[in-house]
């Protein structure tokens, strides 16, 4: 990183939502005026949607994730892979994210190729479709390997990826440095198959 | 429990963190979800995994959901 950038927000803020909070006839409400308060861009909030959720209720809240469509706000399917998966998903629902579920991250340890061709194929097809894909779970060096080979987007986990508050995580997303930092420190440590913990700001 | 998760938001025992998502091409932290802890007075904290099964079975996780919305909004704000 080379020179110091202006502080930015994270191109999305992930909240989950719930079957329940999906049949609020107010959530849409909810959703406009919460970003109204922040004045926040719609496109910065990403609204994860469990995979049970969606194969079990999508009758039910197609409509409301086609207005939250129009909202502009983004769309993640959240854990996919963690239960009865139905790709026919991927066709009928207008997301934006997969987020593909740690039961396939966590046998990358391992050296099965198939395990890795599965996370391949999955995220060779996500991207046919248009979404970007991100790989939960990832603990060890050896995952992050895997999911960057199989060309997977984005990353999540505890591998210097432990949650932190508000004011950390600003600054986590302002300072490239920041970023720069652990990376080398992951690089340093790669061949400790342990949790790393991200650099710390102390205020 | 159920009783104390009716009052943990308006004694402010909800803490929200937010977990980074990198990005693998550039490094850089790109995303970030919000999750839930709750600081409660006598059993210190505990996870999301723990009482939000209570709080959807209960209809609290409505009241919850819409309070971790807003406040991550709000906190994350630039």
């Amino acid at each position: 990183m080379t020179d110091a950038r202006p502080p930015r927000a994270p191109s999305t803020i992930n909240v989950n939502l719930s079957r329940r909070q999906l049949r609020d006839p107010k959530l849409l409400n909810r959703i406009v005026h919460a970003l109204a308060l922040a004045s926040l861009d719609p496109v910065m909030l990403c609204l994860e949607i469990a995979e049970q959720t969606l194969v079990d209720d999508l009758m039910e809240i197609a409509g409301v994730l086609r207005a939250l469509r129009d909202l502009e706000v983004r769309l993640a399917i959240d854990d996919f892979g963690a239960g009865a998966t139905s790709l026919a998903l991927l066709r009928e629902i207008p997301v934006d994210v997969l987020k593909l579920d740690q039961s396939f991250i966590r046998p990358l340890a391992g050296d099965q190729h198939e395990d890795q061709d599965i996370v391949a194929a999955l995220t060779a097809l996500a991207h046919r479709l248009g979404l970007t894909v991100t790989a939960e779970g990832i603990e060890t060096s050896e995952h992050l390997d895997a999911v960057r080979r199989a060309g997977c987007d984005q990353r999540q986990g505890f591998l210097l990826g432990r949650p932190l508050p508000a004011y950390e995580v600003l600054d986590l997303l302002s300072r490239g440095t920041l970023v720069a930092a652990p990376v080398a420190l992951w690089n340093a440590t790669s061949h400790l198959a342990t949790e790393v913990e991200p650099v710390r700001v102390v205020s | 429990m159920e009783r104390d998760l009716g009052r943990a938001i308006e004694r402010d025992e909800l803490r929200l963190v937010y977990q980074p998502i990198y990005s693998l091409t550039s490094l850089q932290a790109v995303s970030v979800e919000t999750l839930i802890r709750w600081n409660h007075p006598t059993m210190g904290t505990i996870l999301s995994s723990e009482f939000l099964p209570i709080a959807k079975e209960t209809g609290l996780i409505e009241h919850i959901g819409g309070w971790t919305l807003q406040e991550s909004c709000r906190q994350l704000r630039q």
